[in-house]
């Protein structure tokens, strides 16, 4: 490599090199937005807002998930394993709606404090797994609290 | 394997078959597209060469 | 990609919970992957083309961009139409999804960039520096999942301890992967020797290649 092509690419090393920083640091700033839930633990630890709109996600705990009197809202705690969240919702839930499944919901808190959603998603992990397993499966998320110590990833 | 039940994708036939037609579809348009413009350019080039050499036959003729 | 294709579409069983839905990663992975892969090539072909002042290079990078962006937009559509079903909602603006958008706009600032300037030379070192100034979006793509909350979820293929994807469905998703390099390859080379053919239209070897090849 001759010298003046040894130049051209530590200019370009350097580019990228104060690119990737600029970047780095932008992303930090912007930390708290990038952030696409908050959990129920994190909840618990800052205090929440009545006024504002939140998305909070969580595995769905064992034997909350509820109806009320009017037949259409359900009600259903989101949990990490840690801290749990009573979510109140008034419409359809998705298809992957189950026990241990984590569910992502936008929704302002009540004076309760019970999170009345506006929107619930469910949010699929990265495995995939063949029918013939799924009820083990489904049968170890569901009590994936029971083994847990601390907040749980999802 | 039955071809209803293999149509029907469980229920989600739409997106799994809206998601590959569109796939196979795209990249078959970019194949197309791209040997058409292979095709296109060697056959102008070649025009453009023998136009141009009969050009140069031409005028070494007249001198 | 055809065998890839069938072992997805007939022999891979159904996921436990996403039932036949899940297929659609047989062309949504791939398309995602390449459209990384691609940017990722267009970034070094155009270091390369910057450093060594290759004009080959430099014609790798601006004729991968279009393919480039064809995938993104694919990962995208794809995505949205599984996520629908799945997760309950088309879009959302997690950082994985952003990013990708982000890629996919690129993409066409790479394009655009070249196509800006009437002096070849310039236009390239232009596009090369947009190029090389994004690659920084790649990583970022990739540790998305990882790095912050997102409802896309994490990493299948790389997660710690191996593969989450039992062997009969990793593997046709595996062969549509390798498909569709392959295929970004061909279309690649293609687009080049189109593009070549017509920077180099006055020299004299493109003269003797298509008057020995192509004469009928």
């Amino acid at each position: 490599m001759s010298p003046t092509q040894k130049k051209r690419l530590t200019v370009i090393a350097l580019v990228v090199l104060g690119m990737s920083v600029a970047t780095f640091l932008a992303l930090q700033a912007m930390q708290s937005s990038i952030e696409y839930f908050r959990t129920p633990t994190q909840l618990a630890s800052e205090g929440f807002d009545p006024l504002q709109t939140y998305r909070v996600a969580g595995l769905v705990r064992k034997g909350t998930v509820r109806k009320l009197e009017d037949g259409v809202t359900q009600r259903f705690d989101i949990t990490d394993c840690e801290n749990d969240v009573t979510v109140q919702y008034t419409g359809i839930l998705p298809d992957l709606f189950r026990e241990g499944q984590a569910i992502v919901t936008v929704g302002k808190f009540n004076a309760e404090p019970a999170f009345i959603a506006s929107q619930v998603l469910a949010k699929h992990d990265e495995n995939y797994v063949p029918n013939e397993a799924a009820d083990a499966v489904m049968l170890a998320q569901a009590n994936k609290c029971d083994d847990a110590d601390g907040p749980v990833k999802y | 394997m039955n071809w209803s039940e293999f149509f029907h994708m469980g229920g989600y036939a739409f997106h799994v078959w809206t998601s590959w037609a569109l796939s196979m579809l795209s990249l078959l348009v970019i194949l197309i597209v791209a040997k058409r413009s292979n095709a296109k350019i060697k056959s102008e080039l070649l025009r453009q060469y023998k136009r141009e050499d009969r050009q140069a036959q031409q005028s070494s003729a007249v001198d | 990609m055809i065998s890839g294709a069938y072992l997805g579409l007939f022999q891979a069983p159904a996921d436990y919970q996403q039932g036949d839905s899940f297929r659609i990663i047989y062309v949504h992975v791939p398309a995602a992957w390449l459209s990384l892969m691609v940017y990722v090539i267009m970034a070094v072909a155009a270091a390369i083309g910057m450093i060594w002042r290759m004009k080959m290079a430099f014609v790798v990078a601006i004729c991968s961009a279009p393919l480039g962006a064809v995938f993104t937009a694919l990962a995208l559509i794809t995505g949205a139409i599984w996520g629908k079903p799945i997760w309950g909602t088309w879009w959302t603006w997690d950082a994985r999804l952003t990013s990708e958008l982000i890629l996919f706009f690129l993409y066409f600032g790479v394009m655009a960039t070249y196509h800006a300037f009437d002096d070849r030379k310039t236009a390239e070192k232009a596009m090369a520096m947009l190029c090389i100034v994004g690659v920084v979006i790649v990583p970022i793509i990739h540790y998305s999942v990882e790095w912050w909350s997102s409802l896309h979820q994490g990493a299948t293929i790389f997660a710690e301890g191996g593969p989450r994807m039992p062997a009969d469905m990793l593997t046709p998703l595996l062969l549509m992967i390798g498909g569709f390099m392959f295929f970004y390859g061909y279309a690649l080379f293609i687009t080049c020797q189109t593009m070549v053919l017509k920077n180099e239209r006055k020299s004299r070897w493109v003269r003797e290649v298509i008057s020995r090849n192509h004469s009928r």
